[in-house]
């Protein structure tokens, strides 16, 4: 210990007084997280329900088949993601098997960060979504964080699994993927050949990677592709997307 | 089922309502160590309780609340997607700092205004070592970063804090 620790330490206590603590916090922040579980639970019921239509439809097929010869059930018929891994595109990357663990109550994909040229968007792609930050936008275009039931900020537009694209706020707890999970480099899994590298505005000693205009970044079913106009990013499985830019955001791209 | 639930669910609230109110006071200090300002601390306080909450059932140690909530907190405020980050850019402009001196008081002040400048992760890293007197292993599985990093960061948060008290002396 020395005296320069010793300011540091007397600096960040001083300036960072106690203050009267607020007796309405912890029913404000429960009332939240009681919407945010009810919204959750409403997106699995409508997923399980979808699962057990799709089984129903099926077992009621599968009689009409047989009687037609048909020696056995119909694969369901998929929509084929495009993967560039097998594209001689080269304005194309598969990144599905890159990035960076997930941070903790996330889903378990693995994130690739990467920003606009501008620098004004950083998004992500993973096999599990896509989604971009915005940090600057026109007048009116970024929606008030009434959207967040009164805690929290809105970040941006973001896909996730087969939903339509939505803004989130940084209280969601899936949308909060970590820098601090890539293992101190934000760039381990970029490619400097396919576009550079900048400092990243949250903390200038890590790298972000940039994705150039008129590339596109793949990982499973979502693609993320940039041009001077914004950021598109979709799922090819659902059909849902959406394009951002500093002027306008369009979630039904 | 249901009246079960409920009543789990009831005393879950009352945990959490007796955690929130024994543990905010601490918990907004070291928000706003980390932020830097009262708006953003509180911003940050909220993100974090919330993410608390819905973890609340699945923490099977509440001996260790208090640890998870640093985690939470600290590993929120470096995220890439937090909206003080890019409002604050630590490559913008620096503040207008205060003179260094032999007044304490003076230096104190540049001290904090000094982590402004610094990035996020570096400013988390000065906060858990000197708010928080956490030992860099410990600061390292905070941040989920290895113990190298946590020391070059640290490293170089000190030079250039040192550097704005030394640079204002000359």
């Amino acid at each position: 210990m020395n005296d320069f620790d010793d300011l540091i330490r007397t600096s960040l206590r001083e300036h960072t007084p106690a203050t009267a603590p607020d007796d309405t916090l912890a029913d404000q922040v429960a009332a939240t997280g009681r919407r945010i579980r009810r919204t959750r639970m409403a997106g699995v019921a409508a997923l399980a329900l979808v699962v057990v239509v799709g089984i129903a439809w099926g077992w009621a097929a599968l009689p009409l088949f047989t009687q037609q010869g048909v020696a056995a059930m119909p694969t369901m018929s998929q929509p084929t993601p495009s993967h560039p891994a097998s594209s001689p595109d080269p304005s194309v990357r598969d990144v599905s098997a890159t990035g960076s663990p997930e941070g903790i109550n996330y889903t378990g994909a693995l994130d690739n960060y990467f920003a606009s040229p501008s620098g004004n968007f950083h998004c992500f792609i993973s096999t599990a979504g896509a989604g971009c930050a915005g940090e600057k936008w026109d007048k009116g275009v970024k929606p008030s964080k009434k959207i967040c039931q009164g805690v929290g900020s809105v970040i941006g537009p973001e896909l996730r699994g087969g939903t339509a694209a939505a803004w989130v706020c940084d209280t969601d707890p899936h949308s909060q993927p970590f820098l601090s999970g890539a293992g101190g480099d934000g760039v381990t899994w970029w490619d400097p050949t396919f576009g550079e590298s900048i400092p990243a505005p949250s903390d200038p000693s890590t790298k972000l990677a940039v994705l150039p205009y008129g590339k596109t970044l793949v990982a499973g079913d979502f693609s993320c592709s940039m041009a001077k106009d914004g950021v598109t990013c979709s799922n090819a499985l659902s059909g849902h997307g959406f394009h951002v830019s500093r002027s306008k955001v369009d979630l039904e791209r | 089922m249901t009246a079960l639930s409920t009543t789990a669910d009831l005393a879950a609230d009352i945990d959490f309502e007796s955690f929130v109110a024994s543990h905010q006071v601490r918990l907004r200090r070291y928000a706003l160590a980390l932020t830097g300002n009262g708006h953003d601390a509180d911003d940050l306080l909220q993100a974090t309780l919330v993410k608390l909450y819905l973890a609340w059932d699945r923490i099977e140690d509440h001996d260790h609340l208090a640890a998870y909530a640093r985690v939470t907190m600290a590993r929120t405020y470096v995220s890439i997607w937090r909206r003080w980050g890019s409002r604050e850019s630590p490559t913008a402009s620096p503040p207008e700092l205060p003179a260094s001196g032999s007044d304490t008081t003076a230096d104190r002040d540049l001290i904090w205004r000094g982590l402004d400048r610094l990035g996020r992760r570096q400013r988390a890293v000065v906060v858990l070592r000197y708010f928080e007197d956490l030992d860099l292993a410990t600061i390292a599985d905070t941040l989920g970063i290895s113990i190298g990093t946590v020391k070059s960061q640290l490293s170089r948060a000190l030079t250039n804090l040192r550097d704005l008290l030394g640079g204002d002396e000359s």
